[in-house]
């Protein structure tokens, strides 16, 4: 039976997110290209809210969040109601959606550069910014399936499996991660601490860039890639294939993060595992996408949309090739704290989101405002002057990097002396490629002016349009009427969780038993394809009633995106921490150098410097024994870094690394006075700004709560020992003719570098304790030969 | 005389083979084949008259 049914789709919140997004954008490259710039001149840290520190976290938030946020809220948008063929749940649940998620950037906006910050990359936002983003997802996730529930089409097309596992699987990554415990309004302390914290961070921090600035993206993909060349994606089958692996695959991908690290070596080998599984089914939607366009390749020579989009996917397939390689352990030994990764991240977010959003700006402007596009040859020189820009950028990251990471590894010809012992002479070799990249963001930033003046000038020309259109809807009885028996108790999913569960049993399960799990999984694969040959038509059929039934479907994805968290997080998260440490325990922060902790999250600090000594020999070389899980084991949050612009600090304090206060003091004051041609910036102000002695005890309060073994100590008491400290420091620089007061944001900072790399080494027995009849317990197997190895000596 | 009535037959056949083989698909439109999903970003249906939102601000 059919009907006709008029609808008016909600055009007006897509024009808004667009707009929004192209404004945001602009700034979001703008805070690049000035932060780009202050790594050759630091002369442009113009004050403490303009530095480095702070802005780089503001540049990383507004791309993610604030530009491909609103392209992505704009894309679904659009695309939902025609792909339900009805208009958006409701309409103030979207205004909602959209004002609430612009004050969460005005907010961002303005804490970030004051300094207000969690010190975990792109988790940075304050906890009250936090609570508003759950909820504000939440407002988007319920406005969402209200318009899946009142669909007039059916079937559910890829466009839509793919914004369902976004909106589910962000929730899960987003809350899981901001786990908190405040200690005022703008502070808290995350739960987890060290590897824990490394762990969860990365299984975030990968997953935003797999199911922000991906999935959605591919559902934009599919739906708009067709649209522009008037053609049926390539491969539906094959689209089926690319979202399920992809969606079970890439969760599992965050430890490759930190590979050759203190995290247990299983996780590593499970990142690297499974990052380059993920090759496979990105470059599937990579040719899913690009093959679209069959018969229809004249498009690219005269309509600049299919040529974004076009130009986006292959950016996609190139950066969805790189990362898997830099994923490889012996290539990540190089690559990661380099500018490799930061030009990888850059093709897939100027290359894949920027490009995908221009195309998407350009295909839908004229629709939305019942017009042409002001300027095609406007458009035509956005994308080559963009194109050119991304390659100058990436280019010369690719240089930058591998030249870097080559000086930094490179050793005596003997192999027993580092041959570039000065950090520094390694920071100045790439100077011109740092240039480089300025002048390649630029390009692309003008690109993008150039695109709003034709975005807003085409506006001009037209008046705002909702679309109206008549559809014919089958009422069809066997929508959303899927049982869960239905659900679960089929070939696929049983096949499925059988197999999953022996490869587990391969990768888990002790030498012997591993490898008769193996050859089950081998043979329950088998099986399954010879099911499948036979019923090949059951299991089609189950899965077009899943796609008629969309809460089955929801809850599928979601099982396949939280199985890899679950196996990767629960081991190291559940664990005794106190028996995990490896044969070192960290020593407990003191008050003042708590507060001066604080303070070197709060400016950024972990944006270029590490604090993790990896377990390779030019690491060790260059700043001494290799970090243990117990070095950082009190650390909310940990603070191990992503990138060395500045050298690694993990010993600062100890060793052959340990500098005098005078040297910290000169060196925090102005960098260029100790360090010779260092880019970073001065922090003068702090020897005038007093450090927080009022937010001490509640902060001590909430570390006694999560675990670190602090003394019960008053509240007056915590202040009289930070002052205590502090006055000994200032007594100190006194000596060396230095005149600062011990209350001085300074002090607390120098402080905690001279705290770094202070550990305790508990006896073996401690560690792992005894038996009831007092036989010490015999050392747990380590998955990882060569730490054990080295922990036992 | 023979060539035109072979020509007739077989173009009447091709005729019905190919009204069949419509009438089934019509038929079938409730049971289609999963890869003409792909077709729905293409269906829009027919665009009524454009709403014009005047002096009102995008």
């Amino acid at each position: 039976m059919t009907k006709k049914v008029t609808i008016e789709y909600n055009d007006r919140i897509v024009r808004q997110f667009m707009l929004a997004s192209v404004l945001f954008g602009i700034v979001a490259m703008l805070v690049g290209v000035l932060i780009a710039s202050q790594l050759n001149f630091h002369e442009l840290n113009l004050a403490k809210w303009l530095t480095f520190g702070r802005l780089r976290p503001l540049h990383t938030n507004a791309a993610i969040f604030a530009f491909v946020g609103n392209m992505m809220f704009a894309g679904i948008y659009y695309s939902t109601q025609r792909l339900c063929k009805v208009r958006m749940g409701l309409d103030w649940l979207s205004n909602l959606h959209f004002w609430g998620w612009q004050a969460i950037i005005v907010a961002a906006a303005i804490t970030l550069p004051l300094g207000l910050s969690r010190g975990q990359e792109y988790a940075e936002l304050i906890w009250p910014i936090n609570v508003a983003v759950a909820l504000i997802w939440v407002v988007f996730s319920v406005n969402f399936f209200i318009t899946l529930h009142r669909r007039n089409e059916p079937s559910l097309y890829v466009a839509l499996w793919f914004y369902i596992a976004t909106i589910i699987t962000i929730a899960m990554l987003y809350i899981v991660n901001h786990l908190s415990i405040p200690t005022s309004w703008t502070h808290s302390y995350s739960v987890f601490s060290g590897v824990q914290n490394a762990l969860v961070q990365w299984w975030y921090g990968h997953n935003a860039v797999a199911f922000f600035l991906t999935t959605p993206i591919l559902g934009i993909m599919y739906y708009f890639m067709p649209k522009a060349v008037d053609r049926p994606v390539y491969s539906y089958r094959l689209s089926i294939v690319h979202f399920w692996s992809l969606v079970f695959l890439y969760i599992w991908a965050g430890p490759h993060h930190l590979l050759n690290t203190a995290l247990p070596k299983w996780l590593q080998m499970l990142g690297m595992f499974f990052s380059l599984m993920l090759w496979a089914p990105s470059w599937g939607g990579m040719l899913n996408g690009l093959l679209t366009l069959r018969g229809a390749w004249d498009k690219l020579r005269t309509d600049p949309v299919v040529k974004f989009f076009v130009a986006g996917v292959t950016f996609y397939g190139m950066a969805t090739f790189e990362g898997p390689l830099l994923s490889i352990r012996s290539v990540n030994a190089l690559s990661h704290y380099s500018d490799w990764t930061i030009g990888h991240v850059h093709a897939g977010a100027l290359g894949w989101n920027g490009f995908m959003a221009a195309g998407m700006f350009y295909w839908l402007a004229p629709r939305l405002w019942g017009t042409k596009l002001h300027s095609t040859a406007a458009a035509n020189f956005h994308f080559w002057f963009g194109t050119i820009g991304i390659l100058f950028y990436v280019v010369a990251m690719w240089v930058s990097g591998v030249m870097q990471g080559l000086m930094l590894n490179a050793t005596t010809a003997d192999g027993t002396a580092l041959q570039y012992p000065n950090f520094i002479d390694t920071l100045q070799a790439i100077r011109p490629m740092m240039g480089m990249r300025v002048v390649g963001g630029v390009m692309y930033l003008t690109g993008f002016i150039v695109m709003l003046w034709n975005l807003l000038m085409t506006i001009r020309n037209g008046q705002p349009v909702n679309e109206t259109r008549e559809i014919t809807v089958e009422v069809e009885a066997e929508q959303d009427t899927m049982s869960w028996r239905d659900t679960f108790q089929n070939d696929p999913v049983l096949y499925s969780m059988g197999a999953l569960l022996l490869l587990m049993g391969w990768w888990f399960l002790p030498q012997g038993a591993n490898l008769i799990s193996l050859l089950c999984a081998v043979a329950f694969g088998w099986l399954a394809v010879r099911k499948f040959q036979v019923s090949h038509g059951t299991w089609t059929t189950w899965y077009e009633r899943l796609l008629h039934n969309y809460l089955p479907f929801t809850v599928l994805t979601f099982i396949a995106v939280v199985l890899g968290g679950l196996i990767q997080l629960v081991p190291t998260v559940t664990v005794n921490r106190a028996k995990n440490i490896e044969d070192r325990l960290q020593q407990v922060y003191t008050p003042l150098e708590l507060a001066g902790r604080d303070i070197y999250v709060a400016e950024g600090c972990y944006n270029c410097h590490s604090q993790m000594i990896r377990t390779l020999v030019p690491d060790v070389l260059r700043y001494g024994d290799y970090s243990r899980l117990g070095e950082s084991i009190y650390d909310h949050p940990f603070q191990w870094g992503s990138k060395r612009t500045g050298p690694d600090l993990a010993r600062e304090g100890k060793g052959p690394s340990k500098k005098s206060n005078s040297w910290h003091y000169k060196h925090l004051m102005n960098p260029r006075s100790m360090s010779p041609g260092s880019n970073m910036p001065n922090f003068a102000w702090m020897s005038e700004s007093p450090f927080d002695q009022k937010a001490l005890p509640a902060k001590i309060a909430v570390m006694t709560t999560l675990g670190v073994p602090y003394p019960v100590m008053e509240a007056t008491e915590i202040k009289m020992k930070a002052l205590e400290q502090g006055v000994t420091i200032a007594k100190n620089l006194a000596d060396e003719g230095i005149v600062v007061m011990p209350d001085k944001q300074i002090v607390a900072v120098i402080a905690y570098l001279q705290k770094l790399g202070h550990y305790d080494v508990p006896e073996l027995e401690n560690r792992l304790g005894t038996t009831p009849l007092g036989v010490p317990l015999p050392k747990p197997g380590s998955p990882d030969g060569y730490r054990a190895a080295a922990v036992l000596k | 005389m023979e060539v035109f009535a072979v020509t007739v037959f077989v173009s009447l056949m091709f005729a019905v083979l190919f009204a069949v083989l419509f009438f089934a698909e019509r038929s079938q439109r409730r049971h289609r084949g999963i890869e003409q999903d792909a077709l729905l970003p293409l269906d829009d249906g027919p665009r009524l008259v454009k709403i014009q939102i005047k002096n009102r601000k995008p």
